[in-house]
This record gives C-alpha cells, sequence and structure tokens, in this order.
C-alpha cells in the first residue's frame, strides 16, 4: 500500500514537473572572446539564475569581427553587447536596435599609452599615429570637438606593436591589455579614458525591435538572472563564471581572469562611479545621459540632428 | 541595322526591370528591414554627400593599384626574361613561384604591416604580390613556348642570342604576357582594396576604398557602403577596360585571337 | 669554284641520334654547281636530315661534308632553308618577314629595301607587302617563304617538301615560278619531295633513298630539256621518268 501512494506521489511529481513549460531558447552574440566583461553571463549560466528564469540562454563568444549588431538587427542572434555610442550612431542609420541593459556604467575603451611615450594627455595626441578601430566615434569626436588632428592605423588587435614602439598609442579596454602588456614584459601603460574627455559611453546589451515587442517578459526574466550574476560574480565567489570562460576560452588563465575582474571593481565598473553608484545602479540607464551625448554628437556634426533620439534608442522596461 | 539596335536596347530594358524590381522588394520590407536594402537614389545620395572622402579614396586606391600593377609588371617582366634564359634558374625557381601563385597574399598582410608599414607601402606589395605571380608565370610560358621552326629559322641565320630574344622570343610571347596582364588587371584593384582593409592607414589622407568600406561597414552607413562598392566596381572595370585597349593596340593586326576576315 | 670542283661533298657521312639508330650510313654525295637534287625515299630514309646537315642545323657523326670546300658551320652566308611550314613571324609584315635574314645580318636600311622587293616581285607578290601572314593563302605564304630565302643570294637552297601542303594545282603553279626564279639566280638546289612527278619535273639528279639504315638506293639522272613547263608534263619522256622513278621507288619502300 505504502509503495502505491509512494508510487502515485512520483508519478504526479513527474507529470508536475514535465508540465512545465518548455525553457525559452535565447542567443547572445558577444562582442569579444569570454573574459570577465561578460562576468554576468557566465556566472549566471553556470549557477543556473537563467534556467530558474527558465530560459535556456547560449553564449556565442565574439572576437575581432563578432559582427554582433548586423546579427542582432537581422534576428540571427537574439541579444547583444555593444558599446552604447556606436550603437546610436547606428540606430541612427535606420538598425532597428534598441539598447535595453547597461553592462559597465562607463564604457573602459580607452588609449593606451606606452609608458615611455611623450604622450599624457589628449592635446599630446597633434599628429600622432594612433592604432584603432577607425570608426570609433571617440576619434571624431576628440578630433571635432579638440580640433585636433591625427593617424588612424587599423587595429589588428595584437599588442605587438604597441611592445614594439615607444610612441605607441593604441586602443584598448582598460580592464584586458593593461594585464597583457605586464605579463608580455611591457611597462604598465598609461590610459586614457574617454570619460576624462566628457565622453560618456556604456557597455550595452541591445536587441532588436522585433523581439523586444514579441517577448517583454523574457527580456524582464532574462535582465533578472543576469543583473543576479553580476552582483554574484562582484560579490560572491567567480570560480564559476571562470570556469565556463576557461571552456569558452582556452586562452584565459586564472591569474588574467582574477586580475581582470579585480579591475572592473576597483574601477567601478559595473556599479558606477558617478554618486549615485552602487550594487542597485547594475544595469541601469540614465536617458539624460543618452540626451547629452546626443547633443555632443549633433553639435559636433557626427550625427545627423534628428535622426535618434534617447527615448527611440533606449528603454528601461524591461529592468526591474 | 536592326540588330544594333537590339544590342542596345534589350540589355537597357533588364536594367530599367531590374531597378523597377529593386524598388519593388525594397517598398516589400518591414520598416524594420529596409536599412538592408538601401535604393538606387539613396546610393546616388551617398555618393553626392561623401563624394570628398570617395574622391580621395579612389585616389589612394588606384594609387596604390597602379604603382603594384607597374612594378608587377617591371618585375615579372625581367624574371621571366632571367627565367628563360637560363633552364637553371627556371627549374631551381619555378616551383616556389607555383606555389606563392597558390597561397593567398591576405595572410602576409600583418606581417608586412610589421615590415614596410601600413598604408600605401603595404598596399603597393600586397597588390605587387598579387599581380606579380600570374604574369611571371605566363609571361616565362611564352618566352619559352617559341615555335621551333622559328628559332630554328634564327639558327639558321646565325642570328645572336640577344637578337634571338629581342625580335624573336618576346614578340612571340606578347600574347601569353597579355593573358596574364588581363588577369593582373582583374587582381589589382581587388589587391589594392585588400590591401587597404587590412592594412591601410588613414595617415596624410591616405585611406583608400577598403578603409572607407570598413568604416561604413561598421558604422553601419549601408547606403555609403553600396556606394563604394558601386565605385570600386568602376575602378575595376577601368583597369580591365585599359589592359584590354593597350591588349588590341598590341595584337590585333596579326593575332588570331583578333578576328579578321580579308583573303 | 670549277666546273670539276664540286659544291657539296659528302664523304662517308653517317647520322646516328645518340644511341639511336643509324639515319644515315656513309653517305657518299657530290652535288655540282647548278644540280637540282631531289632526294625523295619512304619515312625514315634520312632525306631531311640530309638537307639539315648541309645546312649545319645538326652536326655529322662520322664522315664529312664540304660546301665550296669549307665545314657547313663556316659556310653559312651562303645556304638558305626553306622549310615544311612557311615559318613566318605573324606579327610582321609579308616586307618585314622577307627582310629578316638582312635585319639579322644588319644591312643597310636602303639595300635592305632593293633586294626586298627584288624577292617580292620574284614571287610575283610584290603589292602585298604590307599585308600580314594571316592574310594570305597557303601557297602565298610559301611563296614569302621562298622570297625570303632569296634575298641572301644563296649559292645553295635547301628545300624540305615546301609544297607538300598545298593542292595539286598551285604546287604545279609553284614549281613553274622555282624554276622561273632560278632562270635569274642561278643557286644549286637540294629538294625533298614526297611527289615523283615534282621531282622529275624540277630536278636534273633525283636521288632514291632507302631506309633501316638511311642510304642512296638509286640515282636518275633527268635531261629532260630546259625551260621546263607545263607542255612538258605532257611530253612522252617525262611520263616514262616518273614510271620508272615510281619504279624505283616501290622497289626500295618494300624493303
Amino acid at each position: 500500500m505504502k509503495a502505491f501512494r509512494i508510487l502515485t506521489l512520483a508519478a504526479a511529481l513527474g507529470a508536475g514537473l514535465t508540465a512545465v513549460a518548455e525553457p525559452f531558447t535565447l542567443t547572445v552574440q558577444l562582442d569579444w572572446v569570454a573574459e570577465p566583461e561578460h562576468g554576468g553571463f557566465y556566472q549566471a549560466q553556470a549557477k543556473g539564475f537563467f534556467a530558474e528564469e527558465g530560459l535556456e540562454v547560449t553564449l556565442i563568444p565574439g572576437g575581432p569581427n563578432a559582427f554582433v549588431m548586423p546579427k542582432v538587427a537581422t534576428g540571427q542572434a537574439d541579444i547583444g553587447q555593444a558599446d552604447s555610442t556606436s550603437t546610436l550612431l547606428q540606430q541612427a542609420e535606420g538598425l532597428p536596435i534598441v539598447q535595453f541593459a547597461a553592462v559597465f556604467q562607463d564604457d573602459p575603451s580607452g588609449l593606451l599609452v606606452n609608458a615611455e611615450s611623450s604622450v599624457y594627455d589628449f592635446a599630446d595626441l597633434e599628429g600622432k599615429t594612433i592604432i584603432a578601430r577607425p570608426e570609433w566615434a571617440f576619434l571624431a569626436y576628440l578630433k571635432e570637438k579638440r580640433g585636433l588632428n591625427f593617424n588612424i592605423v587599423p587595429t589588428n588587435y595584437s599588442i605587438t606593436a604597441f611592445l614594439a614602439g615607444k610612441e605607441a598609442i593604441q586602443q584598448g579596454y582598460s580592464i584586458a591589455e593593461p594585464y597583457h602588456i605586464a605579463k608580455a614584459g611591457g611597462k604598465k601603460p598609461r590610459f586614457l579614458a574617454t570619460w576624462d574627455a566628457d565622453f560618456r559611453a556604456y557597455a550595452v546589451l541591445v536587441t532588436n525591435r522585433r523581439f523586444a515587442r514579441q517577448h517583454p517578459a523574457e527580456l524582464k526574466a532574462f535582465l533578472r538572472a543576469y543583473l543576479k550574476g553580476w552582483r554574484d560574480y562582484l560579490e560572491g565567489d567567480p570560480t564559476p563564471a571562470h570556469e565556463a570562460m576557461k571552456a569558452a576560452n582556452p586562452n584565459n588563465t586564472d591569474e588574467f581572469m582574477a586580475a581582470s575582474r579585480q579591475l572592473i571593481i576597483d574601477g567601478k565598473l559595473v556599479t558606477g562611479r558617478d554618486a549615485d553608484g552602487g550594487p542597485a545602479n547594475i544595469g541601469r540607464l540614465d536617458p539624460a545621459r543618452y540626451a547629452r551625448q546626443i547633443e555632443q554628437l549633433e553639435d559636433l556634426k557626427i550625427l545627423t540632428p534628428g535622426k535618434i533620439t534617447a527615448e527611440r534608442a533606449m528603454t528601461t522596461e524591461f529592468l526591474p | 541595322m536592326r540588330r544594333h539596335a537590339l544590342n542596345i536596347l534589350l540589355p537597357a530594358a533588364t536594367g530599367a526591370l531590374v531597378i523597377a524590381l529593386w524598388y519593388a522588394i525594397r517598398h516589400g520590407l518591414s520598416e524594420d528591414f529596409k536599412f538592408l536594402l538601401p535604393t538606387p537614389d539613396e546610393i546616388i545620395a551617398a555618393l553626392r554627400d561623401n563624394s570628398e572622402t570617395l574622391g580621395r579614396a579612389i585616389f589612394n586606391t588606384t594609387k596604390g593599384a597602379l604603382l603594384g600593377f607597374g612594378l608587377a609588371i617591371i618585375g615579372s617582366g625581367i624574371l621571366a626574361l632571367l627565367m628563360s634564359l637560363s633552364s637553371l634558374v627556371r627549374v631551381s625557381l619555378y616551383p616556389y613561384l607555383m606555389i606563392l601563385q597558390m597561397t593567398p597574399i591576405i595572410i602576409f598582410a600583418p606581417i608586412l604591416i610589421l615590415w614596410v608599414g601600413p598604408g600605401l607601402p603595404s598596399v603597393v606589395v600586397i597588390t605587387f604580390l598579387i599581380c606579380f605571380f600570374p604574369l611571371v608565370v605566363n609571361t616565362t610560358q611564352g618566352l619559352i613556348s617559341t615555335d621551333r621552326n622559328l628559332v630554328e629559322l634564327f639558327k639558321m641565320y646565325r642570328a645572336s642570342r640577344w637578337q634571338e630574344i629581342r625580335l624573336l622570343r618576346v614578340p612571340a610571347a606578347l600574347p601569353y604576357f597579355f593573358t596574364g596582364l588581363r588577369i593582373a588587371a582583374v587582381l589589382a584593384p581587388i589587391g589594392a582594396l585588400v590591401g587597404d582593409y587590412t592594412a591601410g592607414s588613414s595617415a596624410g589622407n591616405g585611406g583608400g576604398l577598403g578603409f572607407q568600406a570598413i568604416i561604413y561597414s561598421s558604422q553601419a552607413r549601408y547606403p555609403a557602403l553600396f556606394a563604394t562598392a558601386a565605385v570600386t566596381c568602376v575602378l575595376g572595370f577601368v583597369f580591365v577596360a585599359g589592359v584590354l585597349t593597350v591588349s588590341w593596340f598590341a595584337l590585333h593586326k596579326w593575332h588570331d585571337s583578333y578576328q579578321h576576315n580579308d583573303h | 669554284m670549277t666546273a670539276l670542283s664540286p659544291i657539296v661533298e659528302f664523304k662517308s657521312v653517317s647520322k646516328r641520334y645518340g644511341d639511336g639508330p643509324t639515319i644515315l650510313d656513309q653517305i657518299e654525295l657530290t652535288a655540282q654547281a647548278g644540280d637540282f637534287i631531289s632526294l625523295i625515299g619512304p619515312s625514315g630514309c634520312g632525306k631531311s636530315t640530309l638537307l639539315r646537315l648541309i645546312a649545319g642545323l645538326n652536326p655529322v657523326t662520322e664522315g664529312s661534308i664540304t660546301i665550296a670546300g669549307r665545314t657547313p658551320a663556316q659556310e653559312a652566308a651562303e645556304l638558305a632553308f626553306v622549310f615544311q611550314e612557311p615559318t613566318l613571324l605573324p606579327w610582321l609584315t609579308v616586307a618585314r618577314n622577307v627582310e629578316l635574314p638582312q635585319t639579322l645580318r644588319r644591312t643597310a636600311s636602303a639595300e635592305r629595301a632593293a633586294v626586298r622587293d627584288r624577292a617580292l616581285d620574284l614571287v610575283k607578290l610584290g603589292d602585298r607587302g604590307g599585308a600580314y601572314p594571316r592574310q594570305l593563302s597557303g601557297g602565298q605564304k610559301m611563296r614569302v617563304s621562298i622570297a625570303r630565302a632569296l634575298t641572301l643570294n644563296p649559292k645553295i637552297l635547301l628545300l624540305d617538301e615546301p609544297f607538300g601542303a598545298l593542292d595539286e594545282m598551285t604546287r604545279e603553279h609553284l614549281n613553274e615560278e622555282l624554276l622561273a626564279i632560278r632562270e635569274q639566280q642561278a643557286w644549286t638546289a637540294f629538294f625533298v619531295t614526297h611527289s615523283v612527278a615534282e621531282a622529275v619535273f624540277l630536278s636534273n639528279r633525283i636521288l632514291v633513298m632507302s631506309a633501316n639504315p638511311g642510304r642512296i638506293a638509286h640515282e636518275i639522272t633527268v635531261d629532260l630539256p630546259s625551260p621546263r613547263t607545263s607542255e612538258t608534263r605532257l611530253s612522252r619522256p617525262y611520263q616514262d621518268l616518273v614510271a620508272e622513278v615510281s619504279r624505283l621507288l616501290r622497289s626500295v619502300e618494300s624493303l
């Protein structure tokens, strides 16, 4: 009798479990190879936060040619990671993208300057050669705003040229290249941060408008899990995420990942460098900052007026 | 007369049909996806708005392509001559030339940037490499394939080695050379473009069409990107047309490839 | 040169290519100035090779050849070769093709032009100087080739089946032209052919050769009267000679 009761209970449980809806599948196109900048994703995935929200998330690592924007715009990926400024410019060209959460409150792209170089400030860039992505909006901003004139050489993302030349100036991520440069025996480079030139960009999550219209609940669920993942990654034990990152990118070493994570924490990149920074600020987007940047770009004629507005570019409706 | 008119009317009608189709497809796309297919008038507008940048880019790419092309012609001519004179040289070098011809030159781009610097030097070297091998292989083939009978004729008349080369081998090799030249003419703009794409530099207003393509593509400025593509097509066309014209001048009177009926 | 001293003399000439078979075996041959000697025989009998040895294009393996007392290598200046193919340079006009031997000798241009025009007139192509080879018929190209050979005023003319690729009518016509030219320029000729009729019409001596190894099997003297015309072809002596040579040729072929 008892056995029969246990069996029916088990059957009911089984039926109950299978009655739960199939998990919703999502693809995320990362902008680079798996690194601590993706800590929120990997921690959420490794610790099952996505699964708890009924989501099955596929993280597609990127690289030099990640093509995040075209993939998200055409629906080949549902969510992508990018920087807010280049996204703005592409949204102005009619790409059906919307920015819906912050990854970093300040995008850590900046200019790495060789420790022995004569360049200390933006004004010193006059006449120099910068190795960078030619379409990086910050460069156009510097040229127009500061009236600077410099040469741009397309980057191939290696630090060889940087190590080779005393006067080398290269676009880089404050939380990655400096470590690699030191590891390769170079002196710790100086870093010219974009925010010091009054250029405030976010690193953001983007999705295409159709997906946003059709799956608001899933996006909210996604963000809940993602933000939980970030907090857990930054405040707790990051090992689950790091193991997953190593699996995705065997070039990752524990030492690098620990160092990069620490730089993220020290730089308050996720929580915010401004007065309102803190754990509650993770993921938040400020429409005022968008409005300001749009105005800056329009004034400098980098953006054609009227083509994009803050309301159209970003949304906070999916944030908890 | 009728046939001549048809030769113009038919393609023109097809072209008009294609453009009509183009607009129709565009119209049919949902708002979100209109960016995938800029209309011809958007492309023309982009051409106009970016004419200064594109003009400079055309100039830079053409400069790189012409320099690389010209150097390849000269270099290949010299090497082909040397290889035709000495079978030792030919046998030693030929396999490597074949291997290099089959290697995608692009793989050398990062190395070149390190060795000769980005911008025009790299573009010229890449264009040179891409054009060099078809030219050298074809020209050498032409120089060693001279009709046996003609060679014996020259021997009979006790012609000197130099006379044989100048008056027999080189003219006989011209059709082969032009075959190689036609191939190289197609490759030169591609080489310059790819060189620019992988190793270009804006230093001194030096960016070419490839460089611009990167920028437009990354900024999702697709009308301008299409405009760049259109301009590149024209450049390629001009190169090939130029070579075909020179080829015509050199060969049309006597070579079978230009049919002539007046017995 | 006296009438007694031969213009070309073969003494025990043998020719082998490397370790290959003997192409020519102990050839003895004496040609006097003014001879028109036809060489006829089955494939492989070495008739073309014989011509090439005289021309100095290939060396003898054994024996010696003297041309007016000198070796072929030394005597090149007064030899001209007409190949089976017209071998014209396609990128040069007819005029420039005919000038070629003189161009290679760096003759002055005025003299070059005069000689060239004379040669073209001889082959009746004086008005086609500006044409390109591909605009000419097979027979015309052959005539240009002959004109070119004549510009060096050769003492010895070597012709290797020059009319082989042409039709019967053109061939007979060119035979007559060749003899007409010979009236004006007294060269000694060595003529390789497969046509018995042609050999009889043109020559004063016919050498029938056998193959494996190459030897001169028979020699026939042709003493038909000059000048030889289309009438000659209809004459009895001519036809008898053709029959005789054909018989000899067949006997050699069955060996």
